[in-house]
Parts: structure tokens; C-alpha cells; sequence
């Protein structure tokens, strides 16, 4: 026997329940759908960057089939001109989605009002030798008197062996060799054996070449060369952070146009903890953005990234 | 002892719920009031906490904003003043590089060029150089831990970077400003290169290190208002659920409540119902302490007085029912003819019925046993008068045969006697008169009266099985109006009952009556005898009769006259007596209905 009480219980949980699925069913959320990433990505420039850049691509293509990154280092200012104007040379021909950079792009030289900075990683660059070169740091001076002033020529001269150095020098092109000027020699010009603006080919070169020193990025750093400090300082975070490192850069990668969703998506992937944790592994700093990026695996099943702002651009 | 069990039982079946729920055990405004307090309290509590969240993040936001805004509008400063220094430096070089120099421009422009200077390293020192927390102090409060781990990061670089460049120009601009006053041509040359090639592109990228830090300023404002706005969303989200789970909870409390309150009124209807429908051993569980348990206590109690009430009322009606019945047989028992029967008396009706019987009763019999006593003595004086007469007769006349037979019969062959003088007839035929007379009081009369009241005692009797019979229907009655309708049976039985005894009074009354106006006629027939007697003695005395036998017919005259007057007179008080019996019985003078004629007819032999 069913009490009056005990059915008006009922007919109350009944409305209760019908409120709770009412309440739950208005804040469910419905993600759209979205169509899958495809299409070439052109990301050329620094050689600096370009090992991030291809260690980012692979993942980056595993989650997105359709999707091609085409990485070339042909130089930071290669670089912006590929974005900017487009590039040519014997290899490659065309411009760029993406031009990547060791330094900022002078907006006298570059005055694209579109030209948007995105900074996706430090480099540190250091001073590297020819193994047979047991010198460990070298002042600022010293190297000033290396490469611009020729007043240092052998390497007795500096506290080692009685041999002749042999400063390798990159070309104009590259944004290693600007930093290098601007921050080691303090705006003057540099003098050596010319080399190529890429890095694996300098780094061969030291190797092979007694007595042989040159600047790398980090990310190039090997067992074939030696690196060593300026003024007593490694090309650390902490060392840059507090200043008394100066050799190094930001990455750059410049864009025209940032809002189609693969070059956007992928911008955003280049500052996922992902890739910069595949950065800091090959010798850059990271630089986890600070906007709220979604993780690849939330990206590959979203891209509704257009809503998030992107970096502000820096002319 | 059935409704003990069967309330122990349902209390046993609810003692655990009442212990479950304590708040029974209050009055019912107090449940109330506890039950909506909570629900103000839940109410308050989440509307507050949720407000002091929204306004204390609200007021870290607005804090943050406005150093965010303070610091990009320093930056840009920044920004303006490093071209502005650039372009002093430029002024320096080119007041040095002219054809004419002029210490007073050189020195102004050196000035303003080292207030530049200053100022931007100013707003270095206070916008770049400090880190992120001292910069926005709220910041840290705004973000997750992980983004204020890289945000402190990201500016360290940044501000690096700023540091950097602008340390290095200002070592470039040094380096320029000694060339420039050196005065040297070659020196002029390296300065106007060393602006080109070092100060110009450092300036450059210290305004763009400067801007880097105004976007990363930027970035962090749209971190923290996408950090709160999902917040905000799931404080709007937490909100919501505590909203919902308040009203469960309130929900929750009010069904409890209500609940105790509802359930225990429809347990209370449910006895009601139940008791209407006849089955009075239905009890209310008295859950609680609050006023529907007193409630259900007090109908408890007032079930149980109206269930002893009814008990009582049946154990009267079997009482009264075997009462009846013991008057019943006690009826029997005086129609069968015997009249020593004594019916028990009690306080009860049928025992005062049975006290009017035994007082009814008694009274006939004491009665009967007179007009018996009376009638032997009037047959034992007829006989002596018979007797004188006949002897008188005989006296009288000698010749005539005697007469042995006793009794009244022997009175008849007087009157064949040829010497019978004028009014011997007379007397004989009174004689005769009072005889059959007191034949019917003697016997017949009494019969039938009695056979009467054997019937009505039969009706008495049938009342009384009726009466039993409505004493079963109440066992199995059910309802009220059974009840009812075997109330008001059971008045009309005795209504009836009643009529019937009434009855056998008026009967009682009329054999009375009948008896009287019998005795009256004896009276009357006797006084007629004694007339005859002295009609006859006077005859006997008129008439010539010899001397000798003369006086002594004189003599036996006188004597039986005497003899005659005093068995008269001895009639005379018997019929006086039973006048006398008679007298308590009313008579109004109205005809009886019992048949004198055919009861003296039927006494006839």
C-alpha cells in the first residue's frame, strides 16, 4: 500500500530529475566540425632553426596525413626575403609561407606592414674550435681581435699551442654572422675563411681545419668541435638571462599572412610544450607560449584556433 | 490483546525509521524552520562565496590590467625616446661631420642626447630589468602555475634581449660620442660608420626587443582574461552545480520533511477510514514527538475507550439475553402450573421484569391459594347447609325417604317432594346456583384464566429468542448502521416485551375482576337461600300443625333456622373474605372478556 506521502515523493524526485538533465544538457558543449589540415608548408631561412624545424615537421605531419612541411636552411635573411619577396637559388624557388630568422627583421629593410614576428625559441650561439685547440674561453676582446682586428693570429697568443687560427666567417646572409658582429665585435666587420651559411658544413669545416675557430648555434654542437665560454661564460639560460652572455637570438619566424589554419596551426605547434621540449633536447631555450595553446593531440582533433589572438606583430 | 499486537507491531516496524529521522522528535515548526533555514543558509553561503571569488579576482584583473596598461604606455615611451635618441646621436655626429663646428649645437645636441639616454635607461631599469612578479604583483594569483613559470621564463629572455641591446647601443653611442668629440677625420669616419653599422641596427633592435616585451605584455593579458573568463565559466559552471545541488538538497530536506509530516497524516487517514469501515482494531504508529504524534496518540486512546465501551455494551446485551432466558423458562415453568417459581432479580431490566413477575406471581398465587382455601370452606359450609336441610326435610316430614347422598346433587329429589312447602323450590334453585357457583370458581375458571397466561408467557418467551437473536446480530454486525437497525429491533422486542407483560397484568386484573363479580353472585345467591330459608320457616310456622308435633316442628324450626342463619352468616364472611381478597385488584367496571356462560357451561358435568 502506497501512501499519499510516498507519491507525492515520487512526482517531486520526478521533477527534480527532469530539472538536474535540463541544467547538465544546457551547458554540454557540441564541438564543430572541421575540416582536416593539407597543403605544403614552406618554412625556409635560418639554419639555425632548421633542425627544430624539421625535428617539429615529422610530428607535425603524423598528425595531420595531408600536411607537407618543406624546411630549407638558406639563412635568416634568405629567409625574409622568401616571405617577403620570395627567394631563388639552385635548389629552390619560390616564397615562402613562413621565413625564419635569427634576428629581427629591420622594418627599414622589411617594411611589410603584414610582417608578423613570431618568436618560437633562444638560440644560444657559442664559440666553438677545432678539437686540437685546448683553449676553453676566450674574453671578448680577444675575439674582437680574432676576427676584426687580426691582432691575435696564433693561438700562442692567447695561452695555446703555437698555431695559426684560422677564423671561419660566414656570409652577409647570415643572421648567425649579424648577431656575432653586433653583440661580440660590436658592429665591426669580421675577416676569415669565408664558409657557407650552413651550419653542418661550418661545423665540418672546424673539425677538419687545425686550429680552426668559428661561432655555431648550439643546436649544431657535436662531439667534432669544442666549444668554449666568453669572458668565462657558457652559453647557459641562466648566464643569458642575467646578461652576461650576449651571444644569442631569438628564433624569428615571419609571416604575411598568419591566419590560414595550417600556417596557424602549426605556429601554434612550434610553441607547444611538445616541440619545445624536442627544442630544449637540441640545445635551444624554450619558449613555452604563454597563450593558451591546445596540445597536438587536442589540435589534431580541433583546429578551432582562428578565436585564440596571435602574436602581435613587430615591425 | 489482537490490537497489542498488531500496534507493537507497526510501532516495531517504524522504530527504525524514527530512529532515522531525528528531526520527527521536534514540533513541526521547528522542522520547518530548520528546513527553509538551510536552504537560506546554502542560499547565502554559495551566493556569497561565489561573489567574494568573482569580486576578489575581478579586483586582481582590474589591478593587473592597469600595470599592464602603465607599463606598455612606459614601453612605447620607450620606443619614441630610442629613435629620438638615435636621432640626437645622429644630430652629435653630424654637428662633428660639418664645415663648421659649433660647440654651443654640439653641446646642446650632447645634452639632450645624454637626457635620452637617461630616460631610457630609466624606464629600462623600472619596466625591463625587474622580473615579471615585480612588474604585475598579481599575476601569480591570476594564472596557473605552469603559464607563471613560463611567463617568467619568456620575460627573463625577453627582458635580456631589451638589456642587451640597449647596453650595447649605449656602448655603441659612447663609443661614437668620444670619436665624434675626438675631432679626428679618421675618428669622424669609424663614428659615422660605427652609427651605421652598430648604433643604428642596435637601436633598432631595442625597439623591437622593447616591442617584443610590450606583445608579451599583451599575450599575458590575453592569458589571464582567457584564463578567467574559464574560469568564470567554471565558477558559472560550479555555480550552476551548486545551485542544483542546493535545490536537490533543499529538495531533499523538504520531501523529509514534508514526508513526516504527509505520510504520518495519511497513516492517521487511513486508521480513520479503516475505523469508519467497521474495523475498530486499527491503530495509529505514533512516530515522533511533535504534535501528529500527539495526535495519533490521543485517536489512539480514544479508540481504545471506544473499543472497551462497545465490549461493555456486548457483555450487557449476553447478560441480559441469558436473563431473558432464565425468565423465559421461569414463564414456562408458571404456564406448566406451577406457581412457586421465584425469577432471579437483578439491577437490569429483564431482572425487574423478572421482579414484576415474581411480584405478579406471587400475589396470583397467594390469590389462588385464598379462593382455594375459600372455596373448600364454602363446600364444607354447602355441605353443612345441605346436610340441615335435608335433615330439616326429613324432620319435617316423617314419611318422606332420607336422603343419604351428601353434596349439592342431593339437594334435587327434594324438590320432586310432594310436602315440599311454598319456597322450598326457591332455595333449592339458589341452593343450585351458589353450587355452580362455586364450581367455576373451584375449577374451570381458574384453568382458563391460567391456560391464558401460559400464552401470553409463550409470547413472553418468543419476545425473548428474538431478543437473543438480535444479540447474535450484534456480534456479527459490522458497521454502524446494522447497528443501528438492530438497536432499534431490539427496542421494539422489548417495546413489545413490554406489551406483552402488560398484557398479562390486564389478564391478571380481569381473572381478578371475573372473580369478584363470581363471588358477588355467590353473595347475592346465598342471600336469596336465607331469603327462601325464612320464607320457608315462615310457611312451616303459618301452617296448622298439631300440638304436640307442632311445638316440637317449632322447635326444630327455630333451631335449623339458627343453624341455617349462622352457616349464612359463616357464607356471608367468607364471601366478605373473598371480597376482601379481591379488593386489591382495580375494577372499573368494564365487561371482561373471558366467557362466563361457556365457562359455565363447560363446568357442567
Amino acid at each position: 500500500m502506497a501512501s499519499p506521502g510516498y507519491k507525492h515523493g515520487q512526482m517531486v524526485w520526478r521533477v527534480a530529475v527532469c530539472i538536474l538533465s535540463l541544467s547538465l544538457s544546457a551547458c554540454a558543449v557540441f564541438p564543430s566540425p572541421s575540416a582536416p589540415l593539407s597543403g605544403t608548408l614552406r618554412v625556409w631561412g635560418s639554419s639555425a632553426l632548421d633542425p627544430l624545424v624539421r625535428d617539429a615537421a615529422q610530428p607535425f605531419m603524423q598528425l595531420h596525413p595531408g600536411v607537407t612541411i618543406d624546411a630549407q636552411a638558406i639563412g635568416s635573411f634568405n629567409g625574409l626575403d622568401a616571405v617577403t619577396k620570395g627567394y631563388s637559388d639552385t635548389r629552390i624557388s619560390g616564397k615562402a609561407e613562413i621565413g625564419t630568422s635569427d634576428v629581427y627583421a629591420d622594418p627599414a629593410l622589411y617594411p611589410q606592414p603584414d610582417l608578423t614576428d613570431h618568436l618560437v625559441a633562444v638560440i644560444p650561439f657559442t664559440m666553438v674550435v677545432n678539437p686540437g685547440v685546448p683553449i676553453t674561453t676566450l674574453t671578448k676582446q680577444q675575439l674582437i681581435n680574432i676576427f676584426s682586428l687580426g691582432t691575435i693570429t696564433n693561438w700562442k697568443q692567447v695561452g695555446g699551442p703555437d698555431l695559426k687560427i684560422i677564423p671561419v666567417v660566414r656570409p652577409p646572409t647570415s643572421g648567425t654572422r649579424a648577431t656575432f658582429r653586433k653583440y661580440i665585435l660590436d658592429g665591426r666587420d669580421e675577416h676569415g675563411l669565408l664558409s657557407t651559411d650552413v651550419s653542418a658544413t661550418i661545423r665540418d669545416t672546424v673539425a677538419k681545419t687545425p686550429g680552426a675557430i668559428s661561432y655555431l648555434a648550439k643546436s649544431y654542437l657535436d662531439g667534432t668541435i669544442t666549444p668554449i665560454s666568453i669572458d668565462g661564460y657558457d652559453a647557459t639560460a641562466a648566464n643569458i638571462a642575467a646578461g652576461s652572455y650576449n651571444f644569442w637570438s631569438f628564433e624569428h619566424m615571419y609571416t604575411l599572412d598568419d591566419t590560414p589554419p595550417l600556417i596557424a596551426s602549426f605556429l601554434n605547434f612550434m610553441l607547444s610544450p611538445t616541440v619545445q621540449a624536442l627544442a630544449t633536447k637540441d640545445g635551444y631555450l624554450p619558449i613555452v607560449s604563454i597563450l593558451p595553446v591546445q596540445t597536438p593531440s587536442a589540435s589534431a582533433l580541433s583546429h578551432q584556433q582562428e578565436d585564440v589572438p596571435r602574436c602581435m606583430c613587430t615591425k | 490483546m489482537h490490537v497489542h499486537q498488531v500496534s507493537q507491531a507497526q510501532s516495531g516496524r517504524h522504530a527504525s525509521r524514527q530512529r532515522l529521522n531525528p528531526l520527527l522528535r521536534l514540533p513541526i515548526a521547528t522542522q520547518l524552520t530548520i528546513g527553509f533555514l538551510l536552504a537560506a543558509l546554502i542560499a547565502a553561503v554559495g551566493a556569497g562565496t561565489a561573489g567574494a571569488r568573482q569580486n576578489q579576482t575581478l579586483s586582481q584583473e582590474a589591478a593587473f590590467y592597469r600595470s599592464l596598461s602603465d607599463n606598455n604606455t612606459t614601453l612605447t615611451t620607450g620606443t619614441y625616446y630610442l629613435e629620438i635618441t638615435q636621432l640626437a646621436l645622429q644630430s652629435v655626429v653630424d654637428d662633428v661631420s660639418g664645415p663648421i663646428v659649433s660647440a654651443e649645437n654640439l653641446q646642446t645636441d650632447t645634452v639632450a642626447l645624454n637626457n635620452d639616454i637617461a630616460l631610457v635607461d630609466h624606464i629600462t631599469q623600472t619596466n625591463v630589468t625587474p622580473g615579471l612578479d615585480q612588474q604585475f604583483p598579481s599575476v601569480q594569483s591570476l594564472i596557473s602555475s605552469q603559464a607563471h613559470a613560463d611567463a617568467v621564463r619568456n620575460f627573463a629572455i625577453y627582458s635580456a634581449s631589451a638589456n642587451r641591446a640597449w647596453q650595447v647601443y649605449r656602448n655603441a653611442v659612447n663609443d661614437v660620442q668620444n670619436l665624434a668629440h675626438s675631432g679626428a677625420a679618421t675618428d669622424l669616419t669609424n663614428a659615422n660608420q660605427l652609427v651605421k653599422s652598430q648604433a643604428e641596427p642596435l637601436d633598432a633592435e631595442a625597439t623591437s626587443a622593447l616591442r617584443a616585451i610590450i606583445r608579451f605584455n599583451s599575450q599575458l593579458g590575453v592569458r589571464i582574461q582567457t584564463e578567467s573568463a574559464s574560469q568564470s565559466q567554471s565558477q558559472i559552471l560550479l555555480t550552476g552545480l551548486a545551485a542544483v545541488l542546493g535545490f536537490i538538497f533543499i529538495l531533499m530536506v523538504g520531501i523529509f520533511i514534508s514526508n513526516g509530516i504527509v505520510r504520518r497524516l495519511g497513516q492517521l487517514q487511513r486508521v480513520a477510514l479503516a475505523i469508519d469501515g467497521g474495523d475498530v482494531e486499527q491503530r495509529v504508529p505514533v512516530i515522533g514527538r511533535d504534535e501528529i504524534a500527539t495526535v495519533a496518540r490521543s485517536v489512539n486512546g480514544m479508540l481504545d475507550t471506544i473499543v472497551g465501551l462497545l465490549e461493555e455494551t456486548r457483555r450487557q446485551r449476553d447478560a441480559l439475553t441469558s436473563a431473558a432466558d432464565r425468565l423465559f423458562a421461569d414463564m414456562r415453568v408458571v404456564g406448566a402450573g406451577d406457581l412457586r417459581v421465584n425469577a432471579p432479580v437483578s439491577n437490569d431490566p429483564i431482572g425487574m421484569l423478572g421482579n414484576a413477575f415474581n411480584l405478579t406471581i406471587g400475589r396470583f398465587r397467594r390469590f389462588v391459594l385464598r379462593t382455594q382455601g375459600i372455596t373448600d370452606q364454602l363446600e364444607v359450609i354447602a355441605r353443612r347447609l345441605a346436610g340441615r336441610t335435608q335433615h330439616y326435610h326429613q324432620a319435617v316430614s316423617p314419611g318422606a325417604p332420607s336422603q343419604s347422598r351428601p353434596g349439592s346433587s342431593s339437594v334435587g329429589p327434594v324438590t320432586n317432594s310432594r310436602e315440599v312447602p311454598e319456597g322450598t323450590d326457591t332455595l333449592n334453585q339458589s341452593i343450585f346456583q351458589a353450587r355452580s357457583v362455586v364450581t367455576l370458581l373451584a375449577s374451570e375458571g381458574k384453568l382458563a384464566q391460567l391456560r391464558q397466561v401460559l400464552e401470553v408467557a409463550e409470547e413472553v418467551f418468543l419476545s425473548a429468542r428474538r431478543l437473543r437473536q438480535l444479540t447474535a446480530g450484534f456480534s456479527e454486525a459490522r458497521n454502524r448502521g446494522t447497528l443501528d437497525r438492530l438497536a432499534r429491533l431490539q427496542e421494539q422486542e422489548i417495546g413489545r416485551l413490554e406489551g406483552t407483560l402488560q398484557q398479562l397484568g390486564t389478564m391478571s386484573y380481569m381473572l381478578q375482576r371475573q372473580m369478584a363479580t363470581e363471588l358477588r353472585d355467590l353473595n347475592h345467591t346465598l342471600d336469596q337461600i336465607e331469603q327462601s330459608i325464612s320464607t320457608v320457616v315462615n310457611t312451616r310456622t303459618a301452617q296448622a300443625f298439631p300440638q304436640g308435633r307442632e311445638s316440637q316442628v317449632l322447635q326444630l324450626a327455630t333451631n335449623y333456622s339458627r343453624e341455617v342463619h349462622e352457616i349464612t352468616q359463616e357464607l356471608y364472611l367468607l364471601t366478605q373474605d373473598l371480597r376482601g381478597g379481591v379488593v386489591p385488584f382495580r375494577t372499573d367496571g368494564e365487561t371482561m372478556d373471558f366467557p362466563v356462560d361457556r365457562a359455565l357451561s363447560r363446568a357442567e358435568p
